[in-house]
């Protein structure tokens, strides 16, 4: 058994126009809460609907819980449990209807594990699909997968149309149900805070490419703002400076690796240090994707080998 | 399931067509036999309840049937995958195929059971009418053009019409073109993921194939295998006719059809996107 | 006693729970052989992931701060060890770095800064 529950080599999936997904190599370790951020269009969506079988790759390979995507995908069905960006089902049953008709597909379902996430996420279960709001719909959709009691969970933006007090409900059931039996979750979103808080990896994707793949934790310790002042600071100093911005005699340094090192050396340069801390998520996820923006000259763009999976 | 789910999403449209199909055969039997056994016509009843299931047949039987198909295939998986339930069943673990042929299935033994359900009630009537009249079966009997028009003119020509008209072939007709049908409609609701596509599409080519049917047949003197016409095979011939299969054999053909039919949506839905 | 931890600092959310649990063992509000909650619930509680409070509690079970009975629950360690002398000076320089910097940059006097240090230090002795 192999150490990740999701693992891409160089996945694609070209249309004649686009590419939204073009060489992607992704490793979600098994036991991981892992978020998969990117901006509306970056390939998101488009990775995990050809990953469920949804979509045929145009090249590459991958693998889910040691299966082929899409040779084995029955077996992967089988076992993995999915929400669908769309959080759509058959649109004239109702919830207790749905979950009869979902419950023979799965020897690992649990009525009391559905039972629970009605009750705990409020969601009316003898209304007909169609006629739920959006945040409904979304909560039956995770109740189904939940329910299924499957070993990978794969949610496409789970938190659509939720109120903050159902989004918490969701965090406490995924986080008692699914991060502590050694389960995976791959989820992807953009709402930052929430991924920022569960996950304990994170891949950011843009432009159907992966920008970063990393622990979330060594990613708050590797990346660092320093802002110091002082006469002629350095304009650029070495590879691990992602940018620096002047006012004045002040400067802020955005960089990662080695801090230290680089503070001790503005230090010798006569630069007096104001402020070191580290960078929360949003900012990092704000300064990968920017950096690969067109218009910026991209000469220290963090590369993803570097900060791949290591234990 | 998905067999449950099936006939859950079929289930309304099954009952219209029970209903319709069974009043309407007792509306036919018993309002045209008193017409014809003590109205003006006074025929032999043998004769004129036969002459009811052919005509009852060629008029209604085998246009209800059509649209029996029509109806029932116009709902598959690629109308889930077209509107709000395709990305929930298509990650369930079972494979495209199992989709396809469940739905196609469903909809088979919704025909057959509103088959047999209209040809007991039939019988029913028949014998309520005229006593155990399939015991004699009239056998056609004309062969060569027909020169006078079976069902025009003034007078209905009871006689004429039963010996133009094989009956076991009109009766196995109905049943082949309502399962064509189904089967073509199926086919282009999953390839257009839309019942009401697939409904139009398939109207419009039932309609050319028997627009071409009948032009050829006037002014090309030569036939097309047309299922509804298919009873008159034997007698009805004007001119040489290009397919020169038993008409027994034609049918077996059109069935061979209809389940290609499901086995080309299989295809399509493998290969597609979602 | 009750944690916080806020994702938006960008400070390692298991260092949080580190640095929360140290204080409030050596402000006292923590005991020793007072029992911490599980990981399981201490995740849950804080909605964090599991996998984040697990290293937490490793890295201060290997500092000896805290012990893990197997099966049977975690605890604050019988008597905290010390660490080598100049482990504990290279933790605290930071913070001092960083009392030094705000207090030139209120333009404090060097005995006024040192006075504030002495403060604290007195708080914290009168509750443990």
């Amino acid at each position: 058994m192999s150490e990740f529950a999701i693992l891409t080599d160089g996945l694609m999936k070209h249309y004649s126009e686009t590419r939204a997904v073009d060489g992607l190599h992704l490793h979600v370790p098994r036991g991981s809460l892992y978020g998969f951020l990117g901006r509306n269009g970056a390939g998101k969506t488009t990775t995990i609907r050809t990953l469920m079988g949804l979509l045929r790759p145009t090249g590459g390979s991958a693998r889910m819980l040691d299966m082929r995507v899409p040779e084995e995908q029955i077996a992967i069905l089988q076992r993995t449990a999915y929400v669908s960006e769309k959080k759509t089902l058959p649109s004239s049953m109702t919830g207790a209807q749905l979950v009869r008709f979902n419950r023979p597909y799965y020897r690992s379902w649990s009525d009391a594990s559905a039972a629970k996430c009605a009750q705990r996420l409020e969601i009316p279960m003898d209304q007909q699909f169609k006629r739920l709001s959006l945040g409904n719909r979304t909560k039956l959709c995770l109740l189904m997968a939940l329910a299924q009691g499957a070993e990978l969970l794969i949610l496409d933006e789970p938190t659509l149309g939720l109120d903050p007090v159902i989004m918490d409900e969701l965090l406490k059931l995924l986080i008692e149900d699914y991060a502590v039996e050694g389960r995976t979750v791959f989820l992807s979103s953009h709402r930052l805070a929430e991924v920022e808080r569960v996950a304990d990896w994170v891949g950011i994707i843009d432009h159907g490419k992966l920008l970063l793949e990393a622990r979330l934790d060594d990613i708050r310790t590797e990346y660092c703002r320093i802002n110091a002042s002082g006469n002629a600071l350095p304009v650029n100093i070495g590879p691990q400076i992602l940018s620096a911005v002047f006012s004045g005699s002040l400067c802020e340094y955005v960089v990662r690796n080695d801090a230290d090192n680089f503070v001790a050396e503005l230090r010798s340069q006569g630069a007096t240090i104001l402020d070191v801390s580290p960078l929360n998520l949003g900012e990092v996820f704000l300064l990968l994707v920017r950096k690969e923006e067109p218009c910026t000259s991209g000469n220290v763009g963090a590369t993803p080998a570097a900060l791949s999976p290591s234990t | 399931m998905y067999f449950w789910k099936c006939w859950r999403d079929t289930r309304r449209a099954f009952s219209i067509y029970l209903i319709l199909a069974v009043g309407g055969t007792l509306l036919w039997f018993m309002g045209m036999s008193h017409e014809l056994l003590r109205g003006s016509v006074r025929a032999a009843p043998e004769e004129a309840l036969w002459f009811l299931v052919v005509s009852g047949g060629l008029a209604f039987g085998l246009p209800f049937a059509a649209v029996m198909g029509l109806g029932l295939g116009s709902r598959s998986v690629g109308t889930e995958v077209g509107g709000e339930g395709g990305d929930f069943l298509m990650t369930r673990p079972r494979s495209r195929k199992y989709f396809v042929w469940v739905g196609w299935t469903v909809g088979l033994a919704e025909i057959a059971i509103l088959l047999a359900v209209t040809a007991l009630v039939a019988l029913a009537a028949l014998y309520y009418e005229g006593g155990a009249i399939w015991r004699h079966m009239p056998v056609a009997t004309h062969f060569g053009p027909v020169t006078q028009s079976p069902t025009g003119g003034q007078a209905v020509n009871i006689s004429l019409l039963l010996t133009v008209v094989d009956i076991p072939l009109l009766l196995a007709s109905v049943a082949v073109i309502a399962i064509v049908v189904h089967g073509l409609t199926y086919f282009l609701s999953v390839l257009t993921r839309s019942g009401r596509r697939a409904v139009t599409y398939s109207l419009v080519l039932i309609l050319a194939f028997w627009t071409c049917a009948n032009l050829l047949d006037r002014w090309g003197h030569f036939s097309l295998p047309n299922i509804a016409t298919i009873s008159l095979y034997r007698t009805h011939l004007q001119g040489p006719p290009i397919w020169y299969l038993a008409p027994e054999l034609q049918l077996i053909g059109w069935l061979v059809l209809a389940v290609a039919f499901p086995v080309a949506a299989q295809r399509v839905l493998e290969r597609s996107d979602i | 006693m009750q944690l916080h931890v806020s994702p938006a600092t960008g400070v390692p959310l298991y260092l949080q729970i580190e640095s929360q649990l140290k204080h409030a063992i050596a402000a006292g509000a923590l005991k020793q052989g007072d029992t911490l909650p599980s990981v399981r619930k201490l995740a849950a509680d804080l909605r964090i992931n599991p996998n984040t409070v697990a290293r937490a509690y490793q890295n201060l079970e290997r500092d000896g701060v805290i012990r893990t009975v197997p099966g049977g629950g975690t605890f604050v360690a019988d008597n905290v060890p010390g660490l080598l002398k100049s482990e504990k000076l290279k933790r605290l320089k930071p913070f001092a770095l960083q009392l030094a910097v705000e207090g030139t940059q209120l333009r404090l006097s060097r005995d006024e800064i040192l006075k504030q240090v002495h403060v604290a230090l007195d708080e914290l002795g009168e509750r443990s």
